[in-house]
C-alpha cells in the first residue's frame, strides 16, 4: 500500500505556521518551524546559540551534576562548560569524540547529558551520532548535538539518535551578523522511564516548584523537556529572542535548503582543489575520502558536509598569514553563515574557510592566486 | 496518579487535582495508539475551572499496565471499574475517536453514572480499511506515518501551535512511536480491530439520555463528519460543534476544543 507522504524540507520551511489569517508572532512561528525542519516536537528560540546550550544544560543539570562533552564543541561553548558552569557546581568531562570507551568511562551516576558538535570549526570530526547516541541511551542519558554547522538541511539529527539539538543563528538566518539561537526537543527520549530506572531528571518528572508544581513529563509524554526548558529554564534565565531577530531567522529558513546546497557544493569543490594543490600540506573536509570520518559523513550527511573547509599550508603559520593577506574575494571575518566567503587562521597555521555563495570559479582563482603568493614569500 | 484497576496498575493524569467522591469530575479517554497527553490542554483548563479531571491511559497504553484490551466493550467495562477504584460516582465522559466509542458504550452500561457525554472525532460504525489494518499488523511505523498525515488538516499547520513552539504533527507522530516502544505487542492493530469490530454503537446511542455533545473536525478524513450523521441522528438531543481542523482536534485546535467542552460542562449545571 502506498501511503501518504510528508512534505519536503523547503515546503515545510516555507509553510509551517505561515498561513494564519493574522500575521502570527515571529518567535512562535520560528520555534515551530525549526521543530518541523528537524523532525522534532518543539523548538525554543534563545538569544544566542550559547544561550540555547546553556538552557539545555541548565534544564537537566544542577549543582553536583555532570555532563560529558566531545572536545569538538566551539571555543565559547567549551569555556562555558569548562569554567562558567563549573562555578555553579556543574562539572564537565571532555572526551575524544571518536573514542567510545572514553565516552563510556566518563559517564557516572551524576551525569545528566552527553553532548558534541555534529561538525566542528576545525572540520576535524563528524560526530558519530548513532554510536554516541547508543552509548547515551545504554546509560539512560540523552544526547545533545550542536548542529550549527550542519543545519537541519544536511543532517537529520533525530533520525540518527540525537535527542536534543541546538543551533546558532548564522546559517539558518543566512546572515553572518544575525543574532539568536534555537533549541529543539526531538521527543525521542523517555524521561519518565529513565527517571523510574535511575532517579535522574526529577526536574521533568516530579512537581516543579518553579512552575506551580506542574509535572512536565506527565503533561507531555514526548515534549516534557521543551515544556520544562520554556516554563522553568527560559523564565529563570531570560535569554529570550526578540521578534526582529526571529523574523530575520524565519526569512533565512525559507532559503536554507538552496543555500546549503550551494555552500556544500562550493566547499566540496574548494576542498578538492586544495587537496590537489602542491602548496597545501593537508585538507580536512568530511566529503573527501581522506577525512577520518568520511564513512560517517556519507551516512549522516548525504546532502553535503556544510560550508567549512580547514587546511594547512606548507610553510606553516607564516605562509598562512601571507595567504590570508593575498586573498581578494574571501573576507577575513570569523563569523559563519553569511553569503560571502571568509577565511581565518589559528595560531598553529590552520586556515579555516567558510565557503559562501560566490561563483566557484572566482573562489578557486582567489585561492590559487593567494596560495601562489604565500609560497613566493617563503 | 497510579490506581489499581482489576489488579493491574493504571495511570490517570489529574492536572494537579485530587479526584474525590462528590466533586464534579470529567474523564478523558484517548483514541488508538495515543495516551492521556493528547488531552493535556483541555484537562489543565477544566482543572483551572474547578473540576476534578481524570485523563486515563488505557491498558497497554503509556503508563498503564498491559495487555491492551481487545474490544470496546472490555475497555468500557475497564473504564467503569476505574471510576469505582477512584471512588467517582458520576462523571462527564469525554472520548476521542476510539475513546468516543468507549465513552458511548460505558454510558449505555451505566447511564446513571454519566452526567454528560462528549464525543470528539466520532463516528459509528468506525470501519478501518483492510489495507490500514494490514499495514498496522505488518509495518507499524508506516501505519503511524499514514495515520499521522491523515489526522491533521495540514502537516505544516496554518497557525503556530499551542503550547508555544510545539509542531503538532511532529509531536503526534513521536507520541505514537513512543506508544509502540512502550508496548511492542501490535498495539495499533489491536486498537484498530477494536474500532472496526465494535457492533453495539447503534444500540448504545439510541439509549443515551444524558446531555451529549459531538465535536467534529470539518476537515477530518479519519472520522469524516458526513459519516457520523447516523450516529448523531441516533441521539436527537445532542449538540454538534464543528471546528476547523482534522481528526487530532484536541492538539490541532486546543483552545476551540477547550471552549466547546467548557461550555458543555457549564451547561450541565
Amino acid at each position: 500500500m502506498s501511503g501518504p507522504r510528508y512534505p519536503g524540507f523547503t515546503t515545510l520551511a516555507l509553510h509551517t505556521a505561515a498561513g494564519a489569517p493574522v500575521a502570527p508572532p515571529a518567535v512562535a512561528t520560528l520555534e515551530e518551524r525549526i521543530a518541523a525542519l528537524e523532525g522534532g516536537v518543539a523548538g525554543i528560540a534563545t538569544a544566542s546559540g550559547q544561550a540555547a546550550l546553556h538552557l539545555a544544560v541548565a534544564t537537566l543539570a544542577s549543582a553536583g551534576h555532570h555532563v560529558v562533552v566531545a572536545r569538538n564543541l566551539r571555543g565559547d561553548a567549551h569555556a562555558l562548560l569548562a569554567h562558567g558552569l563549573e562555578r555553579f557546581g556543574v562539572t564537565t568531562t571532555f572526551v575524544d569524540p571518536r573514542d567510545p570507551d572514553a565516552w563510556r568511562a566518563a559517564i557516572r551516576p551524576a551525569t545528566r547529558l552527553l553532548a558534541g558538535a555534529a561538525l566542528d570549526d576545525a572540520c576535524a570530526h563528524v560526530l558519530d551520532i548513532p554510536r554516541v547516541g547508543a552509548i547515551a541511551h545504554e546509560h539512560d542519558l540523552p544526547l545533545l548535538v550542536d548542529a550549527t554547522l550542519a543545519t537541519p538541511w544536511c543532517l537529520a539529527s533525530f533520525d540518527h539518535g540525537a535527542d536534543l539539538v541546538f543551533h546558532g543563528a548564522g546559517f539558518l538566518a543566512g546572515q553572518a551578523c544575525a543574532g539568536g539561537g534555537l533549541l529543539v526537543d526531538g521527543g525521542t527520549f523517555d524521561w519518565a522511564g529513565a527517571h523510574a530506572r535511575t532517579g535522574r531528571f526529577a526536574e521533568l518528572c516530579e512537581p516543579d516548584p518553579r512552575a506551580d508544581g506542574r509535572v512536565f513529563a506527565e503533561e507531555s509524554t514526548v515534549g516534557a523537556f521543551a515544556l520544562c526548558a520554556r516554563h522553568a529554564g527560559l523564565r529563570d534565565f531570560g535569554a529570550t529572542l526578540g521578534a526582529h531577530d526571529a523574523a530575520v531567522m524565519l526569512q533565512g529558513l525559507e532559503t536554507l535548503g538552496v543555500r546549503m546546497a550551494r555552500h556544500g557544493a562550493g566547499a566540496h569543490t574548494v576542498a578538492e582543489a586544495l587537496a590537489a594543490h602542491p602548496a597545501v600540506a593537508g585538507v580536512a573536509y568530511p566529503a573527501l575520502a581522506s577525512h577520518p570520518d568520511h564513512a560517517i559523513a556519507q551516512r549522516l550527511l548525504p546532502r553535503g558536509c556544510g560550508a567549512v573547509v580547514a587546511f594547512t599550508l606548507r610553510g606553516g603559520h607564516a605562509a598562512a598569514v601571507r595567504f590570508l593577506d593575498a586573498l581578494k574575494v574571501f573576507g577575513r571575518a570569523a563569523d559563519c553563515g553569511g553569503a560571502r566567503s571568509q577565511a581565518t587562521a589559528d595560531g598553529a597555521g590552520t586556515v579555516r574557510l567558510v565557503v559562501g555563495l560566490e561563483d566557484a570559479d572566482d573562489l578557486l582563482d582567489d585561492l590559487a592566486r593567494a596560495l601562489k603568493l604565500a609560497q613566493k614569500g617563503a | 496518579m497510579l490506581i489499581d484497576v482489576n489488579g493491574k496498575t493504571a495511570y490517570v493524569y489529574t492536572a494537579g487535582t485530587t479526584p474525590a467522591a462528590g466533586n464534579s469530575a470529567i474523564v478523558f479517554i484517548h483514541g488508538a495508539q495515543n495516551d492521556h497527553s493528547v488531552w493535556t490542554a483541555q484537562a489543565r483548563a477544566l482543572a483551572r475551572q474547578g473540576h476534578d479531571v481524570l485523563a486515563v491511559d488505557l491498558p497497554g497504553h503509556g503508563r498503564s499496565a498491559g495487555p491492551a484490551l481487545a474490544t470496546v466493550e472490555e475497555m468500557a467495562a475497564w473504564l467503569l471499574a476505574l471510576l469505582d477504584a477512584a471512588g467517582i460516582e458520576r462523571a462527564v465522559l469525554a472520548g476521542h475517536s476510539m475513546g468516543s466509542l468507549i465513552a458511548l458504550d460505558a454510558t449505555s452500561r451505566a447511564p446513571a453514572r454519566v452526567r454528560g457525554l462528549a464525543l470528539l472525532g466520532s463516528t459509528w460504525p468506525m470501519p478501518v480499511s483492510d489495507a490500514l489494518l494490514e499495514t498496522a499488523r505488518t509495518d507499524e511505523p508506516a501505519a503511524i506515518d499514514m495515520v499521522n498525515l491523515w489526522s491533521h488538516a495540514g502537516i505544516a499547520p496554518a497557525a503556530p501551535g499551542s503550547p508555544q513552539g510545539v509542531w503538532v504533527p511532529g509531536a503526534s507522530r513521536r507520541l505514537m512511536q513512543r506508544l509502540s516502544q512502550l508496548n511492542p505487542a501490535q498495539l495499533f492493530h489491536t486498537d484498530f480491530v477494536a474500532c472496526n469490530t465494535y457492533a453495539n454503537g447503534g444500540t448504545a446511542a439510541s439509549a443515551v439520555t444524558c446531555p451529549t455533545l459531538f465535536v467534529q473536525g470539518r476537515h477530518d478524513v479519519m472520522t469524516p463528519p458526513r459519516t457520523a450523521r447516523a450516529l448523531v441522528a441516533a441521539i436527537p438531543h445532542a449538540q454538534v460543534a464543528a471546528i476547523d481542523c482534522g481528526h487530532a482536534l484536541m492538539t490541532e485546535q486546543p483552545d476551540a476544543v477547550t471552549a466547546a467542552l467548557s461550555d458543555f460542562v457549564r451547561g450541565l449545571d
